[in-house]
C-alpha cells in the first residue's frame, strides 16, 4: 500500500472509531495519521491537513476529558428514578420495607441525595432507625462528605436516635460490628455503595496477587467457636478481591463474618505458596438462585500480603 | 429472576444484553423496538445516556404471547459496557434468566471482548451461577464493517477467543442493519424458556 492509500485508510478508520464513540481508538488513529501526513514530503495542502487533524485530536481529547471528569450519575429525571425503583427493588409486601428497599435501590444506582431524603423519615421508625442511619452515613461517605456524616452522627446521638455505642460504630471508631436480625440486613448495600471497591478491581496499578485456592480465617468474635482457623475455598478472584462461598449450614461462620470486619491472622493458600496477611469483609450476601441458592457469598479484600 | 404466576398462567423473564462498551447492545434493543412492534409492550427506556453511551441501562418490555397456554413476558435489558460502570453492570445482571453477549467484530475491540466475557463470568459467579449453565448466545456484531474494508476479526478468531470453552450458539450480526438481531434473540429466548421449563415447569403446570 502506497503512502497516499495508507493515509486514506487510516483516516477512514479514525473517522469510524470517532463516529462510534470509540474515542481512545480514534485518538490513536488520528495521531498515526498526523505522523503519516507530517512525513509525506511534497504533499499538497500539508499544513492545512495537519491543522485539521490537530483540530480533531484536540476535539477528541476534550470529549475524553469530559467523560472522565463529568459527574454523570446525579442527573436522572424523576420518572426515570421511579423506573429504577420499580425494576430493581426487591418485591416487599410491607409498605415500610418496600419504601426502604426503594431508597436503597436509588443508592445502589448512585442517587445518594435522593436515597438520603427517602431514608431520613425512617430514623423515627424503631424497626429501621439504625439501618437508616447506617445507610445515610454510607451515602454521605460515597458523596465524599465525611464531615457532614460525622455531624449527623453527633446530632442523632444527641437526639437519642442512636446510642453512644451505635454512634461509635457508625463513626468507624469501634471495630465491633453491628449485628441486626437477618431479615433487616441489606448486606450487599455496603458493597454496592462502595464504588471504590469496583474501581480497585480494575486498577491495573494494583499489586499483582497470586492465584489463591483457599483461605484460613481465625474467628475471634464468638467464644463458642472453635479457635482453630476455618478453611474456606475461593470461588473466584479478581486481583486482591476474593469471593468465598459459605454453606448455609455453617451458621456460626456466617454470623461472625459481618461486612467491615477486619480479619487479622489470615492464611492464604495458593498452588505455589502459603502466605499470611489480613483482610477485610467487603460484602456478604445470600445467593438467591442457582445450585448454591441459600448459601452465602462473602467478598474479602486482602490487605498487605506478606 | 423469572416470575411464574400459576394462577394467571403468566411467566416473566429477564434477558440481558452484555458486552464491551460501544459494541452495539443498545442498537440491538433499538432494532427490536423498531422492528418487532407486535411484541413490544412498552417504551424503550434508556437510563441514562451521556452522548450515546449507556450509563445505567436500557430497558424494553416485550411479550411473546401464549406459549403452551402461558402468557410469556420478557424484560430486555442492556448493561453499560465501560469498565468503570462495573457496579451498575452487576446490578443490572442480577436475576438474568438469559444472556446475549454482543461482541464487537472490530479488531481494536478484541481485548475488550475478552475482558467483558471474563467480567460476565465473574459477575455470574458472584450470584452463584455458572457461565456454562446459564442460557447464553454470542452475537458477533458489526460484520457489515468487513464489507467496507475495515479491520475486523474473523468469525473463526472470535470463536477461538470467546467460544472455545463455552460452545454456545453464535451468530454474526449487524445490529445497525438488523441482520442477526432477531436470530440471536430468538435463540436466547428458546434456551431461556427451555431452561426455565426445567426449573419451574411453567409450561407443564
Amino acid at each position: 500500500m502506497g503512502l497516499k492509500e495508507k493515509i486514506h485508510s487510516v483516516n477512514k478508520e479514525a473517522s469510524l472509531y470517532k463516529s462510534q464513540g470509540m474515542y481512545e481508538e480514534a485518538l490513536d488513529k488520528y495521531k498515526e495519521l498526523l505522523k503519516l501526513v507530517s512525513g509525506y514530503e511534497g504533499l499538497k495542502n500539508k499544513s492545512a491537513l495537519e491543522k485539521q487533524i490537530n483540530g480533531k485530536i484536540s476535539e477528541i481529547k476534550k470529549r475524553l476529558n469530559f467523560y472522565e471528569n463529568e459527574d454523570t450519575k446525579n442527573d436522572i429525571s424523576e420518572d426515570k428514578k421511579e423506573i429504577i425503583k420499580k425494576l430493581f427493588s426487591e418485591k416487599k409486601d410491607d409498605p415500610d420495607y418496600k419504601k426502604f428497599e426503594e431508597a436503597l435501590t436509588l443508592a445502589r444506582f448512585g442517587q445518594f441525595e435522593d436515597a438520603v431524603n427517602d431514608l431520613t423519615p425512617f430514623l423515627e421508625n424503631k424497626t429501621f432507625r439504625y439501618e437508616a442511619a447506617s445507610n445515610i452515613v454510607q451515602c454521605y461517605r460515597n458523596m465524599e462528605k465525611e464531615t457532614e456524616a460525622e455531624k449527623l452522627i453527633g446530632k442523632w446521638k444527641k437526639d437519642g436516635i442512636i446510642s453512644e455505642k451505635e454512634a461509635s460504630v457508625l463513626s468507624g471508631r469501634d471495630e465491633q460490628l453491628v449485628t441486626v436480625p437477618q431479615e433487616k440486613i441489606y448486606p450487599d448495600d455496603m458493597a454496592t455503595l462502595n464504588e471504590s471497591s469496583d474501581k480497585a478491581a480494575f486498577d491495573s496499578d494494583s499489586p499483582e496477587i497470586m492465584e489463591i485456592e483457599s483461605v484460613g480465617i481465625k474467628l475471634t468474635g464468638n467464644e463458642n467457636i472453635n479457635s482453630d482457623p476455618v478453611e474456606l475455598d475461593v470461588s473466584f478472584q479478581t486481583g486482591n478481591h476474593l469471593s468465598l462461598i459459605i454453606s448455609s449450614k455453617e451458621k456460626n461462620i456466617i454470623d461472625n463474618l459481618d461486612v467491615g470486619l477486619k480479619l487479622n491472622d489470615m492464611c492464604f493458600y495458593s498452588p505455589i505458596a502459603v502466605f499470611k496477611s489480613s483482610g477485610i469483609v467487603l460484602s456478604k450476601h445470600r445467593i438467591e438462585s442457582g445450585p448454591k441458592k441459600g448459601d452465602w457469598c462473602l467478598d474479602i479484600e486482602i490487605k498487605n500480603p506478606t | 429472576m423469572a416470575v411464574f404466576n400459576i394462577q394467571t398462567r403468566e411467566i416473566e423473564c429477564k434477558i440481558v444484553f452484555y458486552g464491551p462498551g460501544r459494541g452495539g447492545k443498545t442498537t440491538n434493543l433499538e432494532y427490536v423496538h423498531k422492528t418487532f412492534k407486535k411484541n413490544v409492550t412498552g417504551d424503550l427506556v434508556s437510563i441514562d445516556t451521556q452522548g450515546d453511551r449507556t450509563l445505567f441501562f436500557d430497558f424494553l418490555p416485550i411479550g411473546l404471547g401464549k406459549i403452551n397456554g402461558c402468557d410469556v413476558k420478557v424484560q430486555l435489558f442492556t448493561v453499560p459496557g465501560q469498565p468503570q460502570y462495573a457496579s451498575t453492570r452487576k446490578l443490572v445482571l442480577k436475576g438474568a434468566d438469559g444472556l446475549v453477549f454482543v461482541a464487537d467484530s472490530l479488531k481494536v475491540q478484541r481485548k475488550n471482548n475478552i475482558l467483558s466475557l471474563q467480567d460476565l463470568n465473574d459477575n455470574l459467579k458472584s450470584y452463584g451461577k455458572s457461565i456454562f449453565k446459564v442460557p447464553l448466545v454470542l452475537q458477533y456484531n458489526k460484520r457489515d464493517l468487513e464489507d467496507e474494508g475495515f479491520p475486523v476479526l474473523s468469525v473463526d478468531q472470535l470463536d477461538k477467543d470467546l467460544n472455545r470453552q463455552l460452545k454456545v450458539p453464535s451468530f454474526t450480526a449487524s445490529a445497525i442493519k438488523g441482520d442477526g438481531v432477531g436470530k440471536s434473540l430468538k435463540k436466547c429466548l428458546e434456551h431461556t424458556l427451555q431452561h426455565l421449563q426445567k426449573e419451574l415447569n411453567w409450561a407443564g403446570k
